[in-house]
Parts: structure tokens; C-alpha cells; sequence
């Protein structure tokens, strides 16, 4: 998804579930900023550099795709953009093809209920993240946050499905790569990543192979991936970015109020009043939906909603005291991305697969690892007393 | 039960397109690997020229000078490779059709089958020459290797027959169900 979608519709579901506009701001800017906390930025203001949630292009190009290159592009994709549907799901195939299949994102798996339970309690900012997880399992869905061609690739069956009457017509997509153009929606030509052969190259990474096209909300689709055996998908987005939002508002009351969080329920009430509006504004054939959904957003709430800024809380993080900095609204983020990434990997190490290296339970064997990790683990460790002094 | 037809029609004509590809490519392949033979091999040029010779009228090969019976030996070698590349050609970029439905003709499994069975015939010759032994102009190793090579272009070409004929009916299965 996009920023019309993390930063502007989540300020939406966030005011429609009861959060104030301040905090719906929080927490939509949390959102966001998911696709924005690369290494790069952490590295400017000496943040953790575990609690990056994205890899930009230029970063990607310079990994290798070694196995700990690979655990660590798997780590990050799997964690905040492809959340796996099913780390049990069985296939007859050999155990490398079955844990990468494994790997596979989709809607209301149990990790989505994990990751919403991870931010219950906590900061705002988790709040955000979780959605930003929780929206990318419908946006991505089918594709795998880890660099595979036998998992994410397509081929030339790709049509695009044109409303048509009371059907659609089927309109081929052209796919060209060039990293310098913008997709042409009127004539179908989109780009994608280049086709490799090799199996681990990070053009076969996430949702690459099919462009922006599950970004797009007004896109339907279908198309043969690689992991189908020949199966066709239809990708309806309108109608799984309704469900997203519709789901993002349920979750959201439930960690504002305590409910329980259950896969498969979505808040349509509360959008009732709404409805025609938003599938107006996701059926809208552009390629950018923000202006949208922000004035949706401020009449909403009545309230201004401020453009996306990436350097708004840079400042005040880098500022800060060392022992300061993870009450800082950026400090909360980290704190939040390195729970999310922990918990994803351990999940993925205990279903049997090494794609995202290691997990080791520090309760056991108390802290081992990388570094950044240890706070994380301090504050645990920390928690556990306090639960078991009490 | 569509759906499961249309998967498996979806894989049948995948497959029809891969070995189209593949019979196309193998063609070219051939060529190249007779002209390396006959530029590593000086004794087999020779022999194939000798026997191209022996095919000629004894009056017109006194006549005709060594350079001009060159020239017709290389025309007469380009024309069966080309014969046997436009066969190639032909069942490889039909079956790409017929698996990108493009086509619906049946003429290029029976080219294919033809292709098949002399692919067989030269598969049993160089298996009975395993055993009987004779002027032994070719060694056991390269016996082998035409063994390897024609049991592969059988087993392609045979995919591909299967593969062609099983589009043919499930398409005729699909419409019926239309």
C-alpha cells in the first residue's frame, strides 16, 4: 500500500474507531513512517539499526543474497509487509520450496492476531505499526516477503479487469521495466521488476514481479503466480482494501477499549454512514488517492490533517539523552518495530525454517544476539519480574 | 470442475510452448554440431564429401573441378540442414501457437510424429550398432552420445505429441461445458 492508504485512511479508521485527532495523527504518522525507517535514516540520527522496517532500493541493491543477507530481507519484509498466513501449512514439495511457501502473506493468519495483541497496552506507535501490518496483508496478499522466483514470480497471463456493464472486461497488462517511468493506467502499461532467473535475486522479492498493481486500490486483476501450480488469481482491491479498512476500525476500538481481537471480523458498521464515499474513493482509477482521503479524513474529524512529514520527529530523537530516547515519539517507534520484528522471526524459527536465522529465547538463555535487541529483551526481562513479584 | 480443467489446460499448454521452444533450439543446436564435427573432423568431411560424390553421374564428376564439387557439396549439405531446420521451425513454432491458442491446426503433431519415428529408427541403429560391430566409422563413445541425443529428442518430441493432443481435448472439453 501506499501512503494515500498508511498515512490518510489509517488517520480515518483511527477517528472512526474513537481515537482523537492527535493520536489518530500518531498513529497514522506510525503507520507511514513503516515504509520510510530504512537503515539509511536510522543511521543519520544513530537509532537502532534493527528497527529498520524497510530497505530502500539503494540498500537492496547493495545486499547480498547470501544466507545472512537473505535472513535479513526476509526479516524485514516478513515482519512489516508480507505477514506469513501460515507457518504450518503443509506442501508436497522438498523443506526449502515448503518453507518459503510457507512464507506466502495473506489475510487473518494467526500472526495478524499476534501482531495486533503485540500492541495492546503499548505505545500509540504500535498501534500504528500493527496497522501498517495489518493493511499490507490485504494489499500483498499471495506474494512473499523473501526473495523468491519459484514463490513471487508471474508471467505474461496478466489481465486487468475493467468494470464493464454488469460484468468486466479483460484487458492484457503490459509490464515493462523501467525504474525512471510512471505506470500508464489508461493503456495498461505498468512497470515491474526485471525477470531473473536466479532464484534468490531481490527482483523476485515481495510483490516486485507484479509492479505497484496490489498498491493500487482501484486495481482487479488476475494472474497465474509462480506457487499456484497453474491456478488462476483474481485480485479484487477495492474490495480487499474495504475489508482493510473495515478491519483496521475493529482493531483499532480493540486495543482502545480492551476487546478481544478476532480474524475475520470488520467494523461495517461504523462505516455504514460512509460507504458510497469510500468505495468512490477506492474505485477511482488514480495513481495517488491522498488528496481523497485526507479531505474524507478532515471532514471526519474537522480537523486539519497535516502533510506527511519524514523528518518531523528526527530532530527530537536525535537530541535527546541516551536515556531518553525511547520516550521519544521516534523511540517508541523503534521500540515497537523491534518487538514486531522479533516476534515474526521467532514464529518463522520455531515453525522450522531458518529464512529469518535464528531466534533464541532469552528467558532460557538469557540475552545473546544483536545488540539493538537488548532493550527489547531488558524491558521483557523487566515486565516478567513485575508480574511475578505481583 | 472447470476450474481443475482450465489448470490442467493451462499446464498442457504451457508444456506445448516450452518444447516448441525447445525442438526449435535443438535444431539450431544440430547445425552448429555438424559444422564443428565437420571442422574438428577432417576424415568425416572427407567421408561425407566422398560419399556425396559417389551420388553424382561418374561422367559429370570427371568433369567438374575440385573447387566446383566443393561448392556443390556445401550447397547440398546447407539444403538438408535447411530442410531439417524449416522441419524444426515448423513443429516448434506451431506448437508455441497452439500453446499461446494462436492455432488450432493438428498438422504439426504429425510432422512431430514423423520427426519421432526417425528419431526412433536412428535411436535402434545406433543401439544395434552398440552391439554388432562393423567398419567402425563411428567409436563407442560417439554411439553413445547419439544414443543420449536421440533418446532425449524422443522423449521431447513424445511430451510434446501427448501435450498437444491433450490441449486438443480438453479445449474441446471446456467448450462443451460453454
Amino acid at each position: 500500500m501506499q501512503k494515500d492508504f498508511h498515512y490518510y485512511a489509517t488517520y480515518c479508521a483511527a477517528c472512526l474507531s474513537g481515537y482523537p485527532h492527535e493520536e489518530s495523527l500518531t498513529i497514522a504518522y506510525s503507520a507511514q513512517f513503516v515504509d520510510l525507517c530504512s537503515r539509511t535514516l536510522l543511521s543519520r540520527i544513530k537509532g537502532p539499526e534493527q528497527a529498520a522496517t524497510t530497505q530502500l532500493k539503494l540498500e537492496l541493491m547493495e545486499v547480498t543474497t547470501n544466507i545472512i543477507g537473505l535472513q535479513d530481507i526476509t526479516r524485514i519484509w516478513s515482519s512489516f509487509h508480507f505477514l506469513p498466513y501460515d507457518l504450518s501449512a503443509e506442501k508436497k514439495s522438498g523443506r526449502r520450496y515448503r518453507n518459503k511457501y510457507r512464507l506466502i502473506c495473506d489475510v487473518n493468519g494467526d500472526l495478524l492476531v499476534d501482531t495486533v495483541e503485540l500492541a495492546r497496552g503499548k505505545s500509540l506507535q504500535a498501534a500504528g505499526l500493527a496497522m501498517h501490518v495489518l493493511a499490507d496483508t490485504w494489499a500483498h496478499r499471495y506474494f512473499a516477503g523473501t526473495p523468491s522466483l519459484v514463490i513471487n514470480n508471474t508471467t505474461n497471463y496478466f489481465y486487468e479487469l475493467l468494470p464493464e456493464g454488469e460484468g468486466y472486461r479483460e484487458r492484457p497488462i503490459t509490464f515493462k521495466h523501467n525504474p525512471m517511468g510512471t505506470d500508464d493506467i489508461d493503456h495498461g502499461i505498468y512497470i515491474n521488476s526485471l525477470y531473473q532467473y536466479s532464484e534468490n535475486s531481490i527482483m523476485n522479492l515481495g510483490h516486485g514481479r507484479a509492479g505497484h498493481l496490489p498498491d493500487y486500490s482501484f486495481m482487479r486483476y488476475k494472474y497465474l503466480p509462480a506457487w499456484g501450480g497453474y491456478a488462476e488469481i483474481i485480485k479484487d482491491n477495492p474490495s480487499d482494501y474495504y475489508h482493510a479498512f473495515c478491519q483496521m476500525i475493529y482493531a483499532m476500538k480493540s486495543l482502545r477499549t480492551g476487546s478481544v481481537f478476532e480474524k475475520e471480523i470488520y467494523d461495517t458498521e461504523a462505516v455504514k454512514p460512509y460507504e458510497n464515499r469510500i468505495h468512490d474513493i477506492l474505485e477511482k482509477r488514480q495513481l495517488n488517492a491522498c488528496e481523497d482521503w485526507k479531505a474524507f479524513g478532515e471532514d471526519l474529524s474537522g480537523m486539519e490533517i497535516p502533510d506527511f512529514d519524514p523528518d518531523q520527529y528526527l530532530q527530537e530523537y536525535a537530541e535527546a539523552e541516551k536515556d531518553r530516547k525511547d520516550d521519544t515519539f521516534l523511540g517508541r517507534f523503534f521500540l515497537a518495530a523491534l518487538a514486531q520484528k522479533s516476534m515474526v522471526s521467532k514464529k518463522i524459527f520455531l515453525s522450522g525454517s531458518l529464512l529469518a536465522g535464528f531466534s533464541l529465547n532469552y528467558a532460557k538463555v538469557g540475552f545473546k544476539g544483536l545488540k539493538d535487541f537488548r532493550k527489547l529483551a531488558e524491558k521483557q526481562i523487566e515486565k516478567m519480574k513485575m508480574t511475578t513479584k505481583g | 470442475m472447470e476450474e481443475q480443467i482450465k489448470i490442467t489446460l493451462r499446464r498442457q499448454e504451457h508444456t506445448l510452448t516450452i518444447i516448441g521452444l525447445g525442438v526449435i533450439l535443438f535444431g539450431f543446436w544440430s547445425m552448429i554440431r555438424a559444422a564443428i564435427e565437420y571442422m574438428l573432423d577432417s576424415s568425416m568431411l572427407q567421408s561425407a564429401f566422398d560419399e556425396f560424390m559417389s551420388t553424382l553421374d561418374p561422367a559429370y564428376r570427371e568433369s567438374i573441378t575440385d573447387f566446383k564439387a566443393g561448392i556443390l557439396f556445401l550447397f547440398a549439405s546447407l539444403l538438408i540442414l535447411s530442410v531439417e531446420m524449416g522441419f524444426r521451425l515448423y513443429i516448434g513454432r506451431s506448437a508455441m501457437a497452439v500453446g499461446k491458442g494462436k492455432n488450432k491446426s493438428i498438422l504439426y503433431l504429425v510432422a512431430a510424429s514423423v520427426l519421432c519415428i526417425i528419431y526412433i529408427l536412428s535411436f535402434i541403429s545406433y543401439a544395434l550398432a552398440l552391439f554388432i560391430s562393423s567398419s567402425e566409422d563411428v567409436s563407442l563413445f560417439d554411439k553413445l552420445v547419439y544414443i543420449v541425443i536421440d533418446l532425449t529428442s524422443i522423449i521431447t518430441l513424445a511430451d510434446m505429441i501427448i501435450a498437444g493432443i491433450r490441449v486438443r481435448r480438453l479445449r474441446k472439453k471446456l467448450s462443451r461445458i460453454n
